[in-house]
């Protein structure tokens, strides 16, 4: 054996967990090997030195306490203790309630909810074929009489009513018309009126002037 | 007394008595937690992996077919969570590559590789108590050996259990707790604690 053989038995032996067989072999070994027996006695006080390390305390308070399990979990809990046939039962409504409910049809018409249910897709409902008989014939061209009757009277209340409008407006817009017109005229021969009374009266002046100036003359001769 | 062993325990919490979990829990809090605390470092997450871990056997008690077992299954729970834990901060100083085994081809190798953190050696003082040296000294040293070391030396498992907790050949074990034990002694002497300084502080 070699010196790297004997290190499993040191480990063995250090703990105490060596038989007397390998103890004895190890013992020969190490009194003939100084190298191994000073390195058993290196690993010796190492170990001894490591066994001085003392444990500490935590210092944590861990206690456990039960709680009631929520009801989900309970359950699921309650699921588990359940034998297969129940579970499989189980499974097969829950298949059967989800296929109903992804084929209910939610209809909302004359203010109220309409609901079908059907556990497979039905294929798109077309409404029975009617015969369709001469008095609904007549009924119905007779609606379609009245109904383009109405669309014409419309149509003839909306162009009179249009045409009024029209009129409205052209009727107004030639009365601002005539009213500014007039207003420029009015406006015109105030101005000549103004303009007249201010000749006047300037030529009354200058002719008061002029015979002043004549009365001066003769009486100055 | 002698029936409220673990398995007395487990039985008594899988038929519903929460109490019987938490007396589990008290007398487990204690090694769980050195444990975790050696292993990785820091008391305050020690603390938050200690309570996950039990949070995780509260969970899966139950599923524990084998009650003898439990102590194996609960390191085995407390193990995985610090190596979460490692992954999550990358801690890890050294590759699974670096961790030599008697098993291995290249037997002539046996340097043991030190991490590279000597300079923390001039911070050390002889003023800092032993745990901490210590802590230091198990934290340089690769992870691999680091929790067969824990195991070992701290609770006393034997190197089949040791063997069963990690899913690993006992002689890949026994090679990790030469090769750590190894390593910490050199660890030790080259922050200058020799082991007159070790039995003086002592």
């Amino acid at each position: 054996m070699k010196c790297d053989d004997y290190r499993l038995l040191m480990m063995d032996a250090l703990f105490d967990e060596i038989s007397d067989a390998d103890k004895k072999t190890l013992d020969d070994h190490l009194e003939c090997c100084s190298a191994c027996r000073e390195k058993y006695h290196s690993l010796q006080t190492t170990t001894h030195t490591l066994g001085k390390w003392e444990d500490v305390e935590p210092r944590v308070n861990l206690t456990f306490v039960s709680q009631p399990a929520s009801r989900v979990s309970d359950f699921f809990n309650k699921l588990k203790t359940w034998k297969i046939p129940a579970r499989l039962g189980i499974a097969l409504a829950s298949i059967l309630l989800l296929l109903s409910l992804f084929n209910t049809k939610i209809q909302f018409a004359d203010g109220q909810f309409a609901f079908e249910t059907s556990l497979f897709r039905r294929g798109p409902q077309t409404p029975p074929a009617q015969l369709a008989t001469q008095t609904d014939l007549d009924n119905m061209r007779q609606e379609n009489y009245q109904m383009v009757a109405t669309i014409l009277d419309e149509y003839a209340k909306r162009n009179k009513i249009e045409t009024a409008v029209m009129f409205n407006k052209f009727y107004d817009e030639l009365d601002k018309q005539r009213q500014n017109d007039l207003r420029l005229v009015s406006n015109a021969v105030e101005q000549v009126q103004y303009g007249t009374t201010q000749r006047l009266q300037r030529t009354d002046q200058t002719l008061g002037t002029l015979i002043e100036y004549v009365n001066m003359q003769n009486q100055g001769r | 007394m002698n029936m409220m062993n673990d398995e007395y325990l487990i039985q008594e919490f899988n038929a519903g008595n929460v109490s019987a979990f938490n007396t589990l829990v008290w007398r487990w809090e204690k090694p769980i937690y050195n444990f975790i605390l050696r292993y990785i470092g820091d008391s305050e997450q020690a603390k938050d992996v200690m309570q996950h871990c039990f949070i995780r056997v509260f969970k899966s008690l139950g599923k524990l077919k084998d009650h003898s077992r439990f102590s194996a299954w609960i390191f085995q729970i407390a193990m995985n969570l610090c190596r979460d834990e490692f992954k999550k901060k990358k801690y890890q100083i050294y590759s699974i590559s670096e961790v030599r085994d008697f098993d291995d081809s290249n037997k002539s190798d046996q340097k043991i590789v030190l991490a590279d953190n000597e300079q923390d050696a001039a911070k050390l003082t002889y003023h800092e108590n032993l745990s901490e040296l210590l802590q230091k000294a198990l934290m340089a040293i690769p992870e691999e050996q680091r929790v067969v070391i824990i195991m070992k030396q701290y609770h006393g498992m034997k190197f089949t259990e040791i063997a069963e907790v990690l899913k690993t050949p006992i002689n890949t074990i026994k090679s990790r707790m030469y090769y750590g034990l190894d390593a910490l002694c050199v660890v030790l002497q080259k922050w200058g604690v020799d082991r007159e300084d070790l039995g003086y502080e002592m």
